[in-house]
């Protein structure tokens, strides 16, 4: 049994969190010459039925690299923090454990690559033996930035992990949303609350988005913080070498994108407890991050969002109209002009 | 003929006053540098918000946005949709301007965003304390 838990631990935790398949496809955008210093912030859930692995939104990856002007990544180290993981495995029990790891990365700008010495801490486990502390070696890091500038990245370090995770038959929500900026010296410290800011953002966007019913106010007030991070992280690029596959008059896809578009559905799935002004102002965020519109950088899936927001005002109008609420009526009628949402916009003028 | 003329005089008269009308209640025409712009007006029986800049065309692929400030409105809401209205990007905040995609520089080349394409339209909502709409502009074609 003992040398199950290990097995399943190490397998998982070391394993199937951060492999990348060795035939990974890139999709993405790639790191620019340059010295990089980042940080992701690892979470979510891997679960097949008979083992869930839950990361609570404190595993922290601090990493440093040089990419080389032929794109070779040198000089590259990572380290690994994380004290809140729990396994429950089926028939056997909960298994809460930390892991602590350091590596090379390696690999190119377009493909970080590297491997790790872990050290996984068992903190409590449902075994009549004290927990135990290994170590465990390997694990190849595979990732890309989903955006670069010339000064700053974004990306999911766990993207490419996921594919490995979902071929071993497990289901998983882990991301590890990362962002880096270019510095000018190796060892430079950066910019500290610049890193501080995006782990606070992304541990307020898992909070949120675990919410059965997030306030309006909240989402605004999260996506307005989201917006100032991104404009401070533009407001510092200014470099000549641009890089190459920026999609031009979209807006970028990114952790903050996706998680934000999740929430937006989960709200317009149950929309009861909201009114048609509540999903006006939350149809006006969508449009201002790219979540829905000719901006998005996911059109399939904007226009999808898009149906579900006018389905659902086109509920919450007939609702105004059943109970008269002229002021719900007006605000759904001018945010259905405003977006161009023409037959909505009719439906409610025709009402006032 | 001094009747006819005096018969121009007062159908000028009518039209001008109408057009004052349409703009007190958001049908403001607006102006841009001197040029008179029409738009399709929201009709929600609100007071207009006259729109200053940029002008109809020749506008550039990302700018700025201006309008005047409205009596006790506290947040504004700005909304471009394409040509094939389709909403492009939205932005809400006390200023009464606005780059397009929020950046308060010009926007550097590397760096994403939304971009105006041609026959794309704005218009802009004024709201007070409560979050109830104060004021709205008419939605003003704008092409780069």
């Amino acid at each position: 049994m003992r040398r199950l838990l290990i097995l399943l631990l190490a397998g998982l935790v070391t394993s199937l969190l951060f492999v990348a398949p060795a035939n990974a496809v890139k999709t993405g955008s790639e790191f620019p010459p340059g010295i990089w210093r980042g940080k992701a912030v690892w979470t979510g859930t891997i679960t097949n039925g008979t083992v869930t692995v839950y990361v609570a939104g404190a595993g922290i990856i601090d990493f440093e690299m040089t990419v080389a002007p032929d794109g070779t990544v040198t000089d590259g180290d990572y380290i690994l923090h994380s004290t809140n993981i729990n396994e429950d495995i089926a028939g056997v029990g909960p298994v809460t454990a930390s892991v602590a790891a350091m590596g090379n990365m390696t690999g190119t700008g377009a493909m970080v690559t590297g491997n790790g010495n872990f050290n996984i801490k068992i903190i409590s486990w449902p075994l009549p033996i004290a927990p135990m502390e290994f170590g465990e070696s390997g694990g190849s890091l595979g990732f890309y930035p989903a955006t670069a500038s010339c000064t700053f990245v974004q990306g999911d370090m766990a993207e490419l992990a996921r594919d490995v995770q979902q071929a071993a038959g497990f289901s998983t929500s882990i991301k590890a949303p990362f962002t880096a900026t270019r510095i000018s010296a190796p060892g430079e410290k950066g910019s500290q609350s610049w890193d501080d800011n995006y782990v606070e953002l992304v541990t307020a966007m898992e909070t949120l988005a675990s919410q059965p019913k997030p306030a309006i106010q909240d989402v605004k007030d999260l996506a307005n913080k989201v917006d100032l991070f991104n404009v401070n992280l533009v407001k510092s690029s200014t470099c000549s070498d641009t890089p190459k596959n920026l999609q031009k008059g979209k807006q970028p896809y990114n952790y903050f994108l996706e998680k934000f578009s999740q929430l937006m559905t989960k709200i317009l799935s149950d929309p009861s407890g909201y009114t048609g002004a509540d999903i006006s102002d939350l149809l006006m965020i969508a449009v201002h991050i790219g979540a829905v519109g000719s901006a998005a950088p996911d059109d399939a899936a904007a226009q999808q969002l898009e149906a579900s927001f006018k389905q659902v005002l086109g509920q919450k109008l007939q609702a105004d109209i059943a109970a008269n609420d002229t002021t719900d009526i007006t605000i759904i009628y001018i945010a259905a002009a405003q977006a161009g949402f023409t037959e909505l916009a009719a439906q409610a003028k025709a009402a006032l | 003929m001094g009747r006819l003329n005096s018969v121009n005089k007062l159908l000028l008269l009518m039209l001008l006053l109408s057009l004052a009308a349409v703009a007190g209640c958001g049908g403001d025409s607006g102006t841009s540098g001197g040029e008179e712009v029409a738009g399709t007006p929201i009709e929600a029986g609100l007071p207009g918000i006259t729109l200053l800049k940029p002008a109809a065309s020749g506008a550039g692929e990302v700018p700025s946005f201006a309008w005047s400030a409205v009596d006790g409105a506290v947040t504004y809401r700005l909304v471009v949709i394409d040509a094939d209205s389709k909403p492009l990007w939205s932005w809400a905040g006390k200023e009464t301007s606005v780059n397009l995609g929020g950046l308060p520089d010009a926007r550097p080349d590397d760096i994403s965003g939304p971009v105006i394409t041609p026959n794309s339209s704005w218009s802009v909502v004024a709201f007070g304390a409560d979050g109830k709409p104060v004021a709205v502009s008419v939605i003003r074609p704008v092409s780069p």
